[in-house]
């Protein structure tokens, strides 16, 4: 007893003791933690509109989300500000935000508390002066009181104070509805009453708002929900302005009615709206500052004196200007410039300015997508006049800013004005959804009116680098349309703008665009995806600032929401030059919040999955929608309409590339996450159950009643049965049986089924999940062989989740799209030293991986954490830098190479039988299990399986998985299989037993633990085991001949090898070595030897081969003797030529290399030749734009021999006589042999001029470069 | 710690229960009125007694496990790794399993002791304690506060000792650090090999609290030393709220 005692409470102390005195990760201060630091050192396009101020600075001091703080630099770019910034958790949280477990990211519990509480006292202190505070949407119900008091006595004492979207949402960080009960009669004098005033005037006159998506109101009372339309589908934001006092104090309440969503898009000093396309509007985005510029102003009393007028003259015309289409009903006004100037009066109109008090008039005259038409600095006069240049028809802004002498601002005003043609381009349209290389895009412009004397029309693609790729003539077809024909040639986007423009004498007169998709389906280069974080397409500042800043860091790819409908976000991914990977659907029994908690003890016949399988199969054979009358049956909102809706979006979907497409994430069969399933129980599941119970019984249901302990006297009495009744009614097979259909012939059939579906309107789509391994992969040989994988962040990942790649490498083998996961949600294992943010990216690479993804929730309400950037993205964090320099690393060519390689695998075969799986669970104090962590029934990882996974690899000998089926008719001899492992294969049929028999007896090896074959393969105990004669010895270490082979029964020797590795005792690996050796002739194809000669097992190593070259990746295991660096020897099956290729170093030539291993990552490439040098051929002739430059490129090496198959790659870059990299020309050239073509299509509208192209041997590190003259002809 | 044992009648099966006590025939509307005035009966009575063991206390039953139902449950993962450690060792699961499910007490998060039934339980199905403790999570989960006195009330048979011991841990509210201040045995009670009545009361100690605060309430469990095997039934406690 007292040893129980004493060991529960010894756990409890420490578990509870580490909770406690564990900071947050990294704790505040540390240069990885991003709270409270704002180096605001990011400059984003914005107009100064008040900087720099006339009467100097703004002392400001912001309350605002820290996720949202970014904006306070926003201000700081437009405003001549000196800030103070508070940053608490949320809208409706001060301190504690989200997190996840001890280690979450951001601040969190007492230190979050404590944290905030000083920086609020230090900063709110009396003794500072503040001209204004600004509260950014942070509910006046979750400021502590004392902290509202403090902002009070400041505001009563003279600073003014801005409370962008006033609210009262009680406290909670997921909160969004609930508003703090009873009145408060101080939040409602101070920011609810007052009518704005000569502010609102103020703020009317000066800013453009009939061209913003912002609908200004009178009063509160004037605002009303869009019929309809949810709050978060706006695509305007309402703004009323009120004003009072407080002492000495001026107070504004600038509300936009967005405190229930302004989250989603990280507004807290700017309001929410959502482009239905996706599209951050920078330049409303712009004049939002500008609108709380003037709010801070006027609070601080700092309003101008000075006041400036714009005035439009030109003759009036009765052309009507088209709305704009984008806000629709989702929106309170149309957008269109209440002025319109006809572009045949633009040489007659004038912009007039009244600039009293002022030195110079400073005008911008832009296009209202923010492009710079015109920028003049006009002496002071009291009415300064331009003219407008004739531009093309379109909405323009009209910015005046008034300075002094010194040339500060004392005043700032913008108007709007659309500019009309009669002649217009109406629409195009072209003949396809998307192209291939080779076709041409043909397609159709209707006009407006027909072309005129001196006017011409022109068709144009321009590509998302914005280069003129393609020029076409318009040929008349009528007297206003006209056709043209587009050649799909070296595109290096994923979309062509395709372009009409008309033209006069003047310039384009109108022109208009279409996206044409060309989509790009070759992934070849190692990913790095944004995944459930800001990214481009989704509305909002973060998402473009991010995905743009992402960029630079290696990142090339973002998950991409098809589940919803989002098909504007594959062009807007397209746009910011990423690739896009399909969300597609996230399928499975759980569809509502209530199918967690249903009853594991009740049959849940309304989940029939098999049911919708029959219903996918049926659009896959006829590739037509579903006639719901035929199939009327309904999964809740699964049915024949949601299928049929899923086909419409499948087929826009397809217009871009998607490496595989996410059919389920982390859902599950009812009640499997926990071990209770109690779903398989509806009518076609029952029937097919019925079918295949009588396929597996050879229609004996004698067999099956003896089998299940039942008395069924027909088949139409078979069926499942939940785990509670099987226990109590001793039927353990029946259930075993019954689950393993589920996962098998239910679960994964669904997704082979959905994904055959798919394929008919995604040709050729690959498929797959992100989650856990609830599957029969042994199934996924052609469909679903595709995922991101949990795997990592944690210690030993190489080791202990080698199970979980190796299962779908095996099945799909090159088929396969394989992604590890990275999150910045906890503070994990791979986060926390250097070392190991080191090892991860070659971790993925080494594991045959192409990519990881990268999880950050920056819209979550948190202090801190949560991010890789300080929250104004200034700076990178430290341990996301050296990720990336590492991933950059590896996309410079050598990620390219390896991925195009083959993984090395000897001639091992490991038997993986999922039923096993169910027999497992069915005993629970067995030595090993079919798996082994607390997610045992949903994860591989752990178990028999992925210990003897372990062994071998720390061998260095790569088996290949198989199921019982590839054993049947000669399977492993076919394959050339010399030695089967089975590591946990308790149930198995007579049929394997059978093969397995007559595999060793012609001479093959096989290893086993765990008891093979001592229950049928539905979980019965047999008396005697079916391979009794092969293992007849099972209480020790046994080798057995059988004819020509031997069998060896090894207890305890697979099982526990992860644990004892990861311990530093290796003990049973060089038995398993031996008799690998000696009776099958499986080496290691490299070996890594100490210096006694001994074999180091404690390297995880993988050998990829491309032609004659190697590729070697080599991680020390994270142990306590791997800490300082030690002596290996690297012995090769014959003499190479040796790299290191992340250091790019030559390590000799010969068998044996001597290395020194530490923890640092290594990747060797063995070449049967040593390069010398490198050189790209001279070009001599100057190139026109608009051609193909071709250059070749020659390797030099020290000999011929093996020359013509050695695999290498190049990492081709052009940078033009300024050094700005052309990146759209950036590419990893894969060759063989001496010799590389570098193609570059150059486009219509290169600059002329001279530019240098550079390329980088990945494996060697040797450079060189060229350069070539580009002319325009 | 106060305890007052009074021997009770072994093995009385639950559907006598009440109408064992009070000769009543339990079936149709007249047994259910009788059992109503019973059980009204019963309630005065208890309730006397109380007020005359404290006058000022309003007793409030906390607990009221009479492990009558049972339900499997599956067999965690935690549960696993120290049943393969027990069984390696050569010792007996304290609760009883068929393939991946355990018998457990209903109300329990956690595991629980084994199912009596028969002759060997006090009444209906009872629990057997071997080696083991139960309810320290979800049972009896924060239920104890200090300052509060408590009175209990539980039936036992077999050998050795039975402890409801308490969990005791506070935190620095400066600083969020957590200690535990220790694990007083509440009750103790050696059994006896027939079945018996136990009866007392019991109030958490007094522990520094001058830096580390206690919760409002700290967590129980019952408690069986290895090598002990006891048999537990009806096991109640009130809190005897102070006027």
């Amino acid at each position: 007893m007292q040893s129980i005692l004493g060991a529960v409470i010894r756990m409890a102390v420490v578990v509870v003791s580490l909770s406690a005195t564990v900071r947050a990760t990294p704790p505040y201060g540390d240069p990885n933690q991003p709270y409270d630091r704002l180096p605001g050192t990011l400059e984003t396009p914005h107009v100064k509109w008040a900087r720099p101020l006339a009467g100097g600075a703004v002392k400001g001091l912001f309350i605002l989300p820290y996720g949202d703080s970014r904006e306070v630099v926003e201000v700081a770019q437009r405003l001549q500000l000196d800030y103070t910034v508070i940053m608490n958790a949320g809208h409706t949280a001060w301190a504690n935000g989200y997190g996840e477990g001890d280690t979450t990211t951001p601040l969190a519990g007492v230190e979050a508390t404590l944290v905030l509480d000083r920086l609020a006292d230090e900063r709110l202190d009396l003794d500072h002066q503040y001209d204004v505070i600004v509260i950014g949407k942070v509910s006046w119900a979750v400021i502590p009181a004392p902290v509202r008091e403090r902002i009070l006595q400041h505001v009563a004492r003279g600073s003014g104070l801005v409370y962008v979207t006033p609210h009262r949402l009680s406290g909670g960080y997921s909160n969004r509805t609930v508003v703090a009960e009873g009145r408060d009669e101080v939040f409602e004098r101070l920011f609810k009453t007052g009518d704005g005033g000569s502010l609102a005037g103020w703020i009317r006159h000066s800013t453009p708002l009939d061209t913003l998506p912002i609908h200004m109101l009178d009063s509160a009372e004037q605002f009303t929900p869009l019929a309809g339309v949810p709050s978060h589908n706006r695509a305007q934001a309402a703004l009323c302005v009120t004003t009072s006092r407080h002492g000495d104090g001026r107070v504004v309440g600038l509300d936009y009615f967005d405190q229930q969503i302004a989250r989603r898009h990280s507004n807290s000093l700017t309001p929410y709206w959502n482009h239905p396309l996706g599209d951050h509007d920078s330049v409303a985005y712009d004049h939002s500052f500008g609108i709380l510029v003037r709010c801070m102003l006027w609070s601080a009393n700092r309003r101008p004196v000075a006041k400036t007028a714009i005035t439009i003259s030109s003759p009036t015309t009765e052309l009507p200007a088209p709305v704009n289409e984008n806000p629709g009903r989702l929106g309170w006004h149309d957008q269109v410039p209440n002025t319109t100037v006809l572009r045949g009066s633009m040489t007659v109109a004038r912009v007039t300015t009244t600039a009293p008090q002022a030195a110079f008039v400073d005008c911008t005259f832009r296009t209202r997508g923010g492009n710079t038409v015109l920028h003049e600095r006009l002496p002071a006069a009291p009415s300064s006049e331009f003219r407008l240049p004739v531009v093309p028809r379109g909405d323009y802004l009209v910015d005046v800013r008034l300075l002094d002498r010194a040339g500060a601002v004392i005043e700032f005003s913008s108007t709007s004005l659309r500019v009309e043609t009669e002649q217009r381009v109406e629409k195009i349209t072209v003949g396809r959804p998307w192209y291939k290389v080779g076709q041409a895009i043909s397609g159709t412009v209707q006009l407006s009116h027909p072309l005129g004397e001196g006017v011409s029309a022109e068709v144009i693609a321009v590509d998302t680098w914005g280069r003129t790729v393609a020029r076409a003539t318009l040929h008349p077809d009528g007297a206003t349309s006209g056709q043209f024909s587009i050649p799909v040639k070296n595109p290096l986007s994923e979309l062509w703008d395709v372009t009409c423009r008309i033209r006069d004498e003047s310039g384009i007169m109108d022109e208009q665009s279409i996206p044409v998709p060309i989509p790009n389906r070759d992934f070849d280069d190692y990913m790095f995806m944004l995944i459930f974080s800001p990214t481009p397409g989704r509305g909002h500042w973060k998402g473009d600032l991010y995905g743009r800043l992402m960029r630079q860091h290696g990142i090339n790819s973002t998950f991409t929401y098809l589940i919803y409908n989002q098909q504007h976000q594959f062009a807007q991914n397209a746009r910011h030059h990423l690739q896009s990977i399909a969300y597609a659907d996230h399928h499975g029994e759980y569809l509502s919040p209530g199918d967690r908690n249903r009853d594991p003890n009740q049959e849940q016949p309304d989940l029939d999955l098999a049911e919708l399988s029959r219903m996918l199969r049926e659009v896959a054979r006829t590739g037509e929608k579903l006639d719901p009358e035929q199939f009327p049956f309904r999964m809740q909102y699964m049915g024949a309409e949601f299928i049929n809706g899923r086909i419409d979006q499948y087929r826009q979907a397809a217009r871009f590339g998607s490496p595989f497409y996410t059919l389920t994430g982390e859902n599950y069969l009812s009640g499997e996450f926990d071990g209770r399933e109690n779903s398989g129980f509806g009518a076609t599941t029952t029937r097919v159950f019925q079918q295949w119970c009588q396929q597996q019984y050879a229609n004996s249901l004698e067999s099956l009643n003896a089998e299940w302990n039942t008395r069924f006297d027909s088949w139409d009495q078979v069926r499942g049965i939940l785990l509670t009744e099987a226990v109590e009614q001793d039927q353990l097979p029946r259930w075993v049986d019954f689950r393993y259909f589920m996962r098998s012939r239910v679960w994964s059939q669904y997704f082979i089924d959905l994904t055959r579906m798919m394929r008919r309107f995604i040709p050729a789509a690959r498929t797959g999940r992100v989650g856990h391994d609830h599957h029969d992969f042994s199934r996924y040989r052609q469909e679903m062989t595709s995922s991101k994988l949990y795997i990592g962040q944690e210690i030993h990942p190489q080791w202990r989740h080698a199970l979980t790649v190796e299962l779908p490498q095996s099945f799909s083998a090159r088929r396969s799209f394989l992604m590890a996961p990275q999150s910045v949600l906890r503070w994990n294992y791979d986060h926390q030293v250097k070392v190991n943010r080191q090892r991860y990216p070659w971790l993925v690479l080494m594991l045959g991986l192409n990519g990881f993804d990268w999880e950050n929730c920056l819209t979550n309400s948190t202090l801190g954490g949560l991010s890789c950037f300080t929250p104004d993205f200034s700076r990178a964090l430290p341990f996301f830098e050296d990720y990336s320099r590492e991933v950059l690393a590896i996309q410079r060519g050598i990620g390219k190479l390896t991925i195009a390689s083959e993984p090395h695998r000897s001639q091992v075969a490991m038997l993986w039988a999922p039923y096993n799986h169910y027999i497992s669970r069915t005993l629970p104090f067995e030595e090993n299990g079919f798996s082994g962590t607390w997610m045992s029934n949903v994860s591989v990882i752990g178990g028999a399986p992925a210990d003897a996974l372990t062994l071998l690899n720390s061998i260095r000998v790569r088996p290949t998985i198989i199921a019982p089926e590839d054993l049947l008719e000669g399977g492993l001899s076919k394959r050339g299989f010399r030695a089967l492992v089975l590591p946990y294969n308790k149930g198995m049929s007579p049929a394997e037993a059978d093969a397995i028999r007559r595999f060793v007896q012609e001479g093959g090896l096989v290893i086993a633990d765990n008891d093979p074959a001592t229950y049928t393969e539905h979980g019965r105990k047999l008396e005697a085991g079916r391979l009794a004669d092969l293992f007849p010895v099972t209480d020790r270490i046994h080798l057995e001949k059988i004819g020509k082979g031997q069998a060896a029964y090894l207890p305890n020797i697979l099982n526990g090898y992860t644990g004892r590795l990861e311990k530093e005792d290796f003990s049973g690996s060089d038995v398993v070595a031996r008799l690998l050796r000696e009776h099958a002739g499986q080496q290691p194809p490299v070996e890594l030897l100490f210096p006694d000669g001994s074999p180091r097992r404690d390297v995880f190593a993988r050998v990829f081969h491309n032609g004659s070259t190697q590729l070697l990746g080599l991680l020390c295991s994270d142990t306590a003797a791997n800490q300082e660096a030690s002596q290996t020897i690297l012995t090769l099956s014959s003499r190479h030529y040796v790299y290191d290729v992340r250091n790019q170093e030559f390590l000799g030539f010969g068998d044996r290399i001597t290395l020194e291993l530490d923890l640092q990552p290594r990747f060797l490439a063995l070449l049967p030749a040593r390069p010398e040098s490198i050189e790209l051929k001279s070009v001599t002739q100057p190139a026109s734009a608009g051609t193909d430059l071709a250059i070749t490129g020659t390797v030099h090496f020290n000999q011929d021999a093996g020359l013509d198959t050695l695999s290498q790659a190049v990492h081709l870059r052009v940078l033009d006589a300024d050094g700005n990299e052309l990146e759209w020309f950036r590419q990893n050239i894969l060759f063989q042999g001496r010799t590389f073509t570098v193609h570059l299509p150059l486009s219509r509208s290169i600059a002329a001029g001279r530019y240098r192209v550079t390329a980088g041997h990945a494996i060697t590190g040797l450079a060189t470069s060229t350069t070539f003259e580009v002319v325009n002809r | 710690m106060i305890s007052c044992d009074a021997p009770c009648k072994q093995n009385r099966s639950r559907r006598e229960g009440l109408a064992s006590v009070f000769s009543l025939d339990p079936r149709g509307l007249a047994g259910l009125v009788t059992r109503a005035l019973a059980f009204l009966g019963l309630a005065t009575l208890l309730s006397v007694m109380v007020a005359a063991a404290d006058p000022r206390s309003e007793p409030v039953a906390i607990v009221s496990d009479d492990f009558d139902q049972w339900s499997w449950e599956p067999i965690t993962f935690s549960m696993r790794q120290s049943g393969r450690k027990q069984l390696k060792a050569g010792k007996q699961l304290p609760f009883e399993y068929r393939g991946p499910l355990y018998r457990r007490a209903r109300g329990f998060t956690l595991q629980t002791g084994r199912m009596v039934e028969g002759a060997g339980a006090f009444k209906g199905q009872s629990m057997l304690l071997a080696g083991c403790q139960v309810g320290l999570h979800g049972r009896y989960s924060k239920i104890v506060a200090a300052g509060t006195r408590y009175r209990y009330e539980v039936s036992l048979r077999g050998e050795g000792t039975f402890h409801f011991r308490a969990w005791v841990g506070a935190n620095n509210p400066a600083t969020g650090e957590f200690r535990w201040l220790g694990f007083p045995d509440l009750v103790k009670i050696q059994a006896t090999e027939s079945w018996k009545t136990h009866r007392g009361e019991f109030q958490l100690p007094e522990f520094e609290t001058a830096t580390f605060k206690l919760p409002a309430k700290s967590s129980a469990a019952i408690v069986v030393q290895e090598g002990d095997e006891v048999v537990v039934d009806d096991f109640t406690i009130w809190s005897l709220k102070t006027e």
